[in-house]
Parts: C-alpha cells; sequence; structure tokens
C-alpha cells in the first residue's frame, strides 16, 4: 500500500493518457526519457485482446456474428497477437536497416500504448450494439471506424516518433515493413513445410528400420 | 512458499472449471434431446423408411427435419399402358391433370400423354390433326396448359411451337392444330440475324394470360424468347444485365485500341434452362451459374442476389422480383463449401437447378440433378424443406430433369428410369402449407395454432419460431416476440420488434433521465452561486 503511488506499472498505465493528448512528446519522452513501463504496455495488449473478444462475443443479438459451434478463443488470440507481432518483428529488422533510432522494446510500447483508442471504442461498441437496431448499423460502424482510424494514427506517429524519422521516411518504413510481414509468412510456411519432410524422413528411417533389425 | 501456493491455486481453479464443463456438457445435450423426444412421438404416423430431409438454419449447417413428402407412386410407360418411353421430356400439370412429352429415335416414340392425379392413363396423344389430316408428332418437347384447356408444345426438330385444343373426352379425345408459331423471322425484327434463327431451337414455354409466349431455347443466351399474341417474335426477356467495373471502364477510355475494345463482350450470357409460371403471372425462371465464385460468395454471405441467382422470378420488364429473404439464398444446397472439402464426395460442387415449379401460396420448388434434391421455398425464399436425394431404395432419384405441382402431389421425372416419381405431402408438411396459407390471409392467430402443430412435429423448426413469432409482433406482443425471434436466430425480425420495444424503454426512462440530468446541472449551479456567494462574505469579512 505504502508504494501506491511510486507504482511503475500504475504509472505506466496513467502514462497513455499523456501518449493520447500529446502523441509525439509523449512517445519521444517514452523513448528518450524513460517514461512509460514495459508492464503497462502488456497489460495494455492483453485487455486489447480482451476487448476484441469481448466485442465479437458479447455484441448484441442484431450484431452478433458469432457461430457458438465454430468459435474458438484461442485462434481469436493468435488472430490478434500474431499480426501484431509480426508487425513489432518486421517493422524491427526493417529500421535497423535504415537507421531507425527504436529498440524493439520502443517499438512494442508505442504500438501498446497506441492500442488505448481501439480498447475504449471496443468497449463502448458493446452497449451501443444493445441499443441499436439493424437499420442504424451505421453508428456503430463510426464507432468501430473512430477506434481503427484513431489506432492506425497513433500507430504511425509513434512508430515515427521512436525512429525519429521524417514523415516520407516514416511512409517508406511502413511499405517496406509490411513487405517484410509477407516475407517472413512466407519463410516461416517454407520452415514448415521443410521441418515436415524432415520430420517425414526421419519417421520413414525409423520405420524401416524397425522393420528390418 | 508464496509461489508454490499461487501455482497450487491456480491448477485447483483449472480443473474446478474444466469439471465444470464436463459437467454442464451432459446437461445441455439432455435439454437438447428432450423436445425432439417428443416431437418423435408426435409424428408417430410419419413415413419410416426415407431419404433425409432437411432444412438449413442461419449458419447454412443442415437441420433434419420430418419428411415433409413421401414417394407413394413410381410409373413408366410399361405400368401407364402406353407402351416404353424412350426418352421422357416434360412434365406439366394443370387443373389436376398431369401433362408429359416423350420423343425418340422413331416416330412412334413421340407422345404427349395425358394422366390424372392419381397418374391414371387418359389420353395418349401420338399426333394431332390439322384440318382433318393426321400428322403424327416429330419431336414434342416443352408443354404448357393454359387455363382455357389449350396445350401448347414445342418442337425441336421443326423448331416451331404447336397450340393445340382438345376436342372430346377421355382416350377418345383428339388434338387440333390451332396456330403454329414458327422460329423467329428476321422480317420481324432488327435486333435478331438468321445466325440467330439458325441455332434457334425451343425448348420449354409458358403462355401468359394475354397469351404471349415465353420460351427458353437451347443454343440461346441472350434471355427468354418471347412472341407476341399474333406469334410474331416480340423480343428478349431479362437478358444478362451488363456490369462495368472501373477498371475495364478506366481501360476503355484511355488505353484500349478500338480493336480492343470491339472484341470485348459487351453483353453477360446467360443460359435459362426452365421456366415456369405462378399464380400472379409472373414468371420463374431457372439458370446455370454463370459464374460458380459469385454464388458461393453469395451462399458465404447467406445473402442472394441476382447476380448469383440460380432462380429469377420476373415481371413484364424482365427485372428480378425474387424476394431472398432466407436464412440462406435460394440456390439449393448450401453446406457445399464444407463436402468441397471432403474429397470423396460423391456429389461435389453447387446444386444443378434445373426445373422449378410453383406451387399454392407463393411457394415455390427447386429441382437440383446434381444431388437430386427437391428444394420448397415460400414467398419470401425461405427453405421450407428439402427432401428425396440420390438414393433410389429410399425413395430417391437417379437423374431428375423436370417437376410438377398439382395440390398435395409433386411429380418429378426421371430421365434414367424413365418413369414419373409421384410425391405425396405428409402431415408435416399439410401444416406447414396451411400455416403459410392462414399468414397469407392475414389470419395470424390461426396460423400461430398451426405453428404450434408444426413444432409437435418438429421442435427444431425456424419458421414455426418465427412464424409464431410474427404473430406475437402482430398482436403488440414485442417481448414475446423478440424472444421467439432469438430463438429461429432471425435478425431482421428481431430488428423490427426491438424497434418497438426500445420505444418502451424510451418512454420508461427518458423522463427520470432527463429530470436527472437537470437536476444535477441545476445542483451545479445552486453550488457555483452558493460557492461565490459564502466567497464574497468572506472577502467582505476581510475587506
Amino acid at each position: 500500500m505504502k508504494n501506491w503511488k511510486n507504482n511503475k506499472t500504475l504509472n505506466g498505465l496513467k502514462y497513455s493518457g499523456n501518449i493520447i493528448s500529446h502523441p509525439i512528446q509523449g512517445v519521444y519522452e517514452m523513448r528518450f526519457e524513460g517514461q512509460g513501463d514495459l508492464g503497462a504496455c502488456i497489460i495494455l495488449m492483453c485487455l486489447f485482446v480482451l476487448s476484441v473478444i469481448c466485442k465479437q462475443v458479447y455484441t448484441g443479438f442484431i450484431f452478433n456474428e458469432v457461430n457458438e459451434r465454430t468459435y474458438s478463443v484461442v485462434r481469436e488470440i493468435a488472430n490478434v497477437l500474431f499480426p501484431f507481432f509480426l508487425w513489432c518483428i518486421a517493422n524491427w529488422s526493417v529500421t535497423a536497416l535504415v537507421d531507425g533510432e527504436g529498440r524493439f522494446r520502443d517499438i512494442y510500447m508505442s504500438l501498446c500504448y497506441a492500442t488505448v483508442p481501439c480498447i475504449v471504442t471496443n468497449f463502448l461498441y458493446i452497449p451501443a450494439s444493445y441499443w441499436f437496431t439493424a437499420e442504424e448499423a451505421g453508428f456503430l460502424g463510426i464507432i468501430s471506424g473512430v477506434g481503427t482510424v484513431f489506432f492506425l494514427m497513433y500507430a504511425f506517429v509513434g512508430n515515427l516518433t521512436v525512429h525519429q524519422f521524417t514523415l516520407s521516411k516514416a511512409v517508406l518504413t511502413v511499405v517496406l515493413t509490411l513487405f517484410g510481414m509477407v516475407f517472413i509468412m512466407f519463410l516461416m510456411v517454407l520452415f514448415a513445410s521443410m521441418f515436415d519432410s524432415l520430420y517425414s524422413y526421419i519417421a520413414g528411417v525409423v520405420t524401416e528400420i524397425q522393420l528390418r533389425v | 512458499m508464496r509461489k508454490h501456493l499461487l501455482c497450487l491455486v491456480l491448477t485447483l481453479c483449472l480443473l474446478v472449471c474444466s469439471g465444470i464443463s464436463v459437467c454442464a456438457e451432459p446437461a445441455a445435450q439432455v435439454a437438447a434431446a428432450a423436445p425432439t423426444e417428443e416431437g418423435a412421438a408426435a409424428s408417430v404416423d410419419m413415413p419410416t423408411s426415407a431419404f433425409a430431409s432437411y432444412t438449413y438454419d442461419c449458419w447454412g449447417n443442415t437441420i433434419e427435419c420430418p419428411d415433409p413428402y413421401a414417394l407413394i407412386r413410381k410409373v413408366d410407360g410399361v405400368a401407364l399402358g402406353v407402351g416404353d418411353l424412350k426418352k421422357v421430356i416434360d412434365v406439366y400439370a394443370k387443373d389436376g391433370f398431369i401433362y408429359l412429352t416423350a420423343n425418340g429415335d422413331t416416330e412412334k416414340d413421340n407422345a404427349l400423354i395425358k394422366m390424372d392425379e392419381q397418374l391414371n392413363l387418359v389420353s395418349d396423344w401420338r399426333g394431332y390433326y390439322d384440318g382433318g389430316k393426321f400428322v403424327p408428332f416429330s419431336k414434342p418437347c416443352g408443354i404448357f396448359v393454359t387455363d382455357e384447356g389449350k396445350i401448347y408444345v414445342t418442337d425441336t426438330s421443326t423448331y416451331s411451337i404447336y397450340c393445340f385444343s382438345v376436342e372430346g373426352n377421355g382416350a377418345a379425345a383428339k388434338l387440333n392444330l390451332e396456330k403454329t408459331i414458327g422460329a423467329p423471322s428476321v422480317k420481324d425484327s432488327s435486333i435478331i440475324d438468321e445466325e440467330f434463327v439458325e441455332r434457334y431451337i425451343p425448348s420449354k414455354l409458358v403462355v401468359d394470360r394475354t397469351d404471349r409466349i415465353y420460351v427458353v431455347a437451347t443454343n440461346v443466351n441472350e434471355g427468354i424468347v418471347t412472341f407476341n399474341d399474333e406469334g410474331k417474335f416480340d423480343g428478349f426477356l431479362a437478358a444478362g444485365k451488363v456490369t462495368i467495373d472501373p477498371f475495364t471502364k478506366f481501360m476503355k477510355k484511355y488505353i484500349y485500341t478500338d480493336e480492343q475494345k470491339r472484341r470485348i463482350q459487351t453483353f453477360v450470357p446467360i443460359n435459362y434452362n426452365n421456366i415456369d409460371l405462378d399464380a400472379s403471372g409472373f414468371i420463374y425462371s431457372t439458370l446455370a451459374a454463370s459464374n460458380e465464385s459469385t454464388v458461393q460468395a453469395e451462399i458465404k454471405a447467406k445473402k442472394g442476389t441476382e447476380q448469383g441467382a440460380l432462380v429469377r422470378r420476373l415481371n413484364m420488364m424482365g427485372s428480378d422480383i425474387l424476394k431472398r429473404d432466407g436464412y440462406m439464398p435460394p440456390i439449393g444446397d448450401a453446406d457445399i463449401l464444407d463436402t468441397m472439402m471432403n474429397k470423396d464426395a460423391s456429389y461435389q460442387g453447387l446444386s444443378q437447378i434445373t426445373d422449378v415449379s410453383c406451387g399454392t401460396y407463393g411457394t415455390y420448388a427447386l429441382l437440383d440433378n446434381n444431388r437430386n434434391h427437391i428444394f420448397v421455398y415460400n414467398f419470401e425464399g425461405y427453405l421450407l424443406y428439402a427432401f428425396s436425394g440420390p438414393d433410389i431404395s429410399a425413395g430417391g432419384m437417379k437423374t431428375p430433369i423436370a417437376l410438377a405441382q398439382s395440390g398435395e402431389y409433386i411429380y418429378a421425372l426421371d430421365s434414367n428410369s424413365r418413369s414419373i416419381f409421384m410425391y405425396k405431402q405428409t402431415a408435416f408438411a399439410r401444416s406447414v402449407m396451411k400455416a403459410i396459407q392462414l399468414e397469407k390471409d392475414g389470419q395470424y392467430s390461426a396460423a400461430s395454432e398451426v405453428w404450434s402443430d408444426v413444432l409437435d412435429y418438429d421442435a427444431t423448426y425456424d419458421l414455426a419460431y418465427l412464424g409464431l413469432g410474427k404473430t406475437a409482433y402482430w398482436k403488440g406482443d414485442y417481448e414475446k416476440a423478440s424472444d421467439l425471434f432469438k430463438l429461429c436466430n432471425n435478425k431482421t425480425w428481431y430488428s423490427k420488434a426491438w424497434s418497438e420495444l426500445r420505444k418502451d424503454v424510451l418512454a420508461r426512462w427518458f423522463m427520470p433521465i432527463i429530470m436527472t440530468i437537470l437536476g444535477i446541472v441545476v445542483l451545479v449551479f445552486v453550488l457555483k452561486i452558493v460557492k461565490r456567494a459564502n466567497a464574497k462574505k468572506r472577502k467582505e469579512a476581510e475587506g
């Protein structure tokens, strides 16, 4: 109780307010002046995943698209986290080549802080979906649209500030990062199929030996 | 030590959670099983050995339902007493009589047969009288009978349509030629050329009340060929629509050469393959899917449009006015996306809708000759039930080609066994039809009683809950209605009920909420004034 006010994680969570109100300055201080907290960012990321899942599961009947027979929470978590980390890794790899100043930790943290508007709108979406009828679906579209647009904006500005890029260079790295993501996925598929053949080869050899000996 | 304790607690939690989920499952199964048992008890009089009938739920899963129709007779030419029919072509039902066309390689195989509803022979015609002279049929194909009893038959060897009137009764009746409508002539219209006249072969037809003739022709992909009441070529109905995407438009304007522009097809070919006329005089027409991926996308989106349609309802302007509000668009089988993953399935791909037959109260039946099912839809596009199938031993068909409906019977023509299958409605389908009829007449409370009967046959029948919900909705009991709409997963109707319910919620809570907000505002004001007064006082006291 005595450290309540000096709790780093709590302060880190509070710091998201600074980033929302002053994105460039907030992220700059996070990168270069040790503001923000990694633990808080992990909590924010978990909240983001939770908000996405709640938005799918607890949406009102009219807008609920979840098929209970086939819905899998694990798959939905992977659906959010996989691109999330893929982006971080691809961005880190690309910016290391073009002299970005951000460390992996900063890239990750700036992205986590950028999800805050999305978390808010996702949780707003749920009660709103109970109120509106099918004809008023546009209002819900606005709610989630605002969340997405702000998320993309903060993520871009955060990335730009973390690496201390100019605008044009930031746009270029975003495009390169997207290519990097595709490339990483390609490599993953390649490795998966390679290990698959390796496994079947070893399994084949083992069966052969078992049958001969 | 604390860490260990935490671990222990977590493991315990996990165990308890998994225990709960394991315990909960059998309970849910028991709850689900209870109503079906009830349904089975009530439907003792249903036929036992049969094909698997089903409907689709809102996710596109097949939901078993009681058999709506049962195969009661199967008649071929020999059983009918007219000799072996080489090739059965088309069947049509009118006023309790069934008409059948058959042809073959020799002249004596060409026949036009009239039967009563129970498939007993009435007349067996092998030709017609043209001014007192007997003329044998050459290759009869499509058949249509008008309200006045005139019989229209298309002929695929003379490319003509013959109109006959019937003289006499029973076996002695004979056909008199009234008029002949030949192939469209280039003289009548400028939109056709010699090449079209050459490839035109009339196949199936309907004739509307004003004696206009609508013909589905083989080798013609411009639309349905129409003739006016004098038998002159009139034009094409419901031709393929031209859709231009921005990309093509851009390319045409700036990039393509004149030669390339000329080569781009300006119309979408459309292959109608069958046609029927409903009670209100609208044309139902089936067509082959021009683009399978469009149809599959619509199945996936659960929203049918004209683009991916396999059946259309056309008005006289040729626009599609078919309602497609059902859980699945009216395209036959919807779970094909899953079966395509299953490579061992013997029947793959989209349903091949080959015939449509309009029934009573706006319902219509579609015939699929891929999986040999018959689908019955209501006028809103909800699938009532699908039945029959490829299993002959279970009352299914091998290669169905044509469909007709008369009263509570459905007749399907099977080209493989060269016979006509007669399906009769069961008590279940009769109840469903009765409820649809009552709903159409606006007798909602009577309809809801019949829908409750339907639930006795099948407790998982979504349309019954929808019907009950609609009754509650029209009565103004929106809370019950919304519960029922939720039960049958109908979002459109739930939304309607909720928008009514919401008014009540607003009416009840609007004043309290506004008063509270006003109260808070007033309170804040009062506090501010008091504060200011206090500050003033203090200042005065200080000053």
